[in-house]
């Protein structure tokens, strides 16, 4: 097939017919705002706000435990840990809503726009995923200190194997919905970084891979949590063997 | 392409919705090349109606209404969030009712050239689509983010491969 071919193709799209749907009114935009949207900040913006509500009811939930179990001193403190902990978890969540890029981004540069959603990812939605992931521990947490609330009566202090069976539950609790979340976004942000390679690629411009940074920053943080996850192992089992 | 500029009055939608209709063929045809399937293409169209209305602040009275468009309909199409199934090839897609809304609209040839553009990169698409529009080297860089040279280069590469691919459709046939 020669270029001339191509030309006459070029000229058949120049004159595809105008659009001739039903015009554009305050009313069809209307319908439009109410609908689902698959564009990436909403599911961004979804799994955020929904996160916020179940924190804001564990919250609830945990300010109950701490009224039932405000004669036992050193549980009072571990309960209002954790609420603090899932207070600020909703704080820090709500600012990375704000944070989400916006309508200036979608009218800028394509390459801009891909590097904008990156970072924003790979910096405070990646960060506000593992507070979305604490979610499942403190479910988890409320959940039985409420249960052994209502089944025994109290609370007795707990045993090695007792600390074992809690410590592998919540661990395992925060790896499964932590793990969910960033399995959710991965495809998207595998795309993302196919996308900003290719604007590099086979271009006049030096070959530069411009996702080098967000994958050097993916990989500290893997190792960061790594590390993390292994001190809070160790700790555990001294706890348990001491 | 030239154009004039136009004022938005903010306050005023319908004036703004006017200028919308009246290239409503750019949302379709982005669409088109990067929908995978007919439910998907019909999503990805009121996704970018959705981003260019939330976004009619940006725009700026100062360049072309189209070339606008253009920005927030591609940052749009290649940022959107496609349903995980294989690509349906245009001529083996099922027969939903906006399946067959699109077919009475498109000619054998267009299919032919949406059918391989469908086979090229994200951003591969973004560059032929504004040169099938006709759009100048400095509107595409300025859009994609990329040089002028960077275009007229990549532009030459990705017509002789568009080229080929349209070749081996028709000789499939």
């Amino acid at each position: 097939m020669n270029d001339s071919r191509l030309q006459k193709l070029r000229s058949a799209w120049q004159a595809t017919a105008e659009f001739d749907g039903a015009p554009l009114d305050e009313a069809a935009i209307e319908n439009l705002l109410r609908r689902q949207s698959r564009d990436i900040t909403r599911q961004f913006r979804l799994a955020l706000l929904m996160d916020i509500a179940l924190k804001a009811v564990i919250a609830v939930a945990l300010a109950a435990v701490l009224w039932l179990h405000r004669q036992h001193a050193g549980l009072t403190a571990l309960n209002a840990v954790v609420l603090l902990t899932t207070v600020l978890g909703i704080g820090l969540e709500r600012a990375a809503l704000g944070a989400i890029p916006g309508g200036a981004v979608a009218s800028g540069s394509v390459r801009s726009g891909l590097e904008a959603m990156l970072d924003y990812y790979c910096g405070r939605f990646k960060h506000a995923l593992y507070l979305v992931g604490l979610s499942g521990p403190l479910v988890f947490y409320t959940g039985v200190v409420h249960y052994l609330w209502y089944r025994y009566g109290g609370l007795r202090p707990f045993d090695g194997a007792d600390l074992a069976v809690f410590g592998i539950g919540l661990a395992l609790a925060f790896l499964l919905s932590a793990g969910a979340q960033q399995a959710q976004f991965r495809r998207y942000v595998n795309d993302v970084e196919d996308c900003l390679r290719e604007i590099e690629e086979n271009g006049a411009e030096p070959v530069t891979d411009p996702t080098a940074t967000f994958r050097a920053r993916r990989l500290r943080q893997s190792l960061a949590w790594s590390l993390l996850l292994l001190a809070g192992v160790v700790l555990l089992g001294w706890l348990i063997l001491r | 392409m030239s154009e004039p500029a136009i004022m938005i009055d903010r306050a005023d939608p319908s004036r703004f919705l006017e200028k919308l209709q009246a290239h409503r063929n750019i949302i379709r045809k982005v669409s088109w090349v990067y929908g995978r399937d007919a439910a998907d293409r019909e999503d990805l169209e009121q996704d970018i109606l959705l981003q260019l209305w939330k976004s009619r602040a940006s725009f700026d009275d100062r360049s072309a209404f189209s070339t606008w468009m253009y920005r927030v309909a591609l940052n749009t199409a290649i940022t959107f969030r496609r349903r995980q199934r294989p690509i349906e090839r245009l001529e083996h897609e099922p027969q939903t009712p906006a399946r067959q809304v699109e077919q009475a609209q498109l000619t054998e040839e267009l299919r032919q050239l949406y059918g391989a553009i469908a086979r090229l990169k994200a951003i591969e698409k973004a560059l032929i689509l504004m040169w099938l529009d006709d759009r100048s080297y400095d509107e595409i860089a300025d859009t994609l983010g990329i040089s002028a040279k960077n275009v007229s280069v990549r532009l030459v590469r990705i017509r002789t491969k568009l080229a080929h691919l349209i070749g081996d459709t028709e000789d499939a046939r």
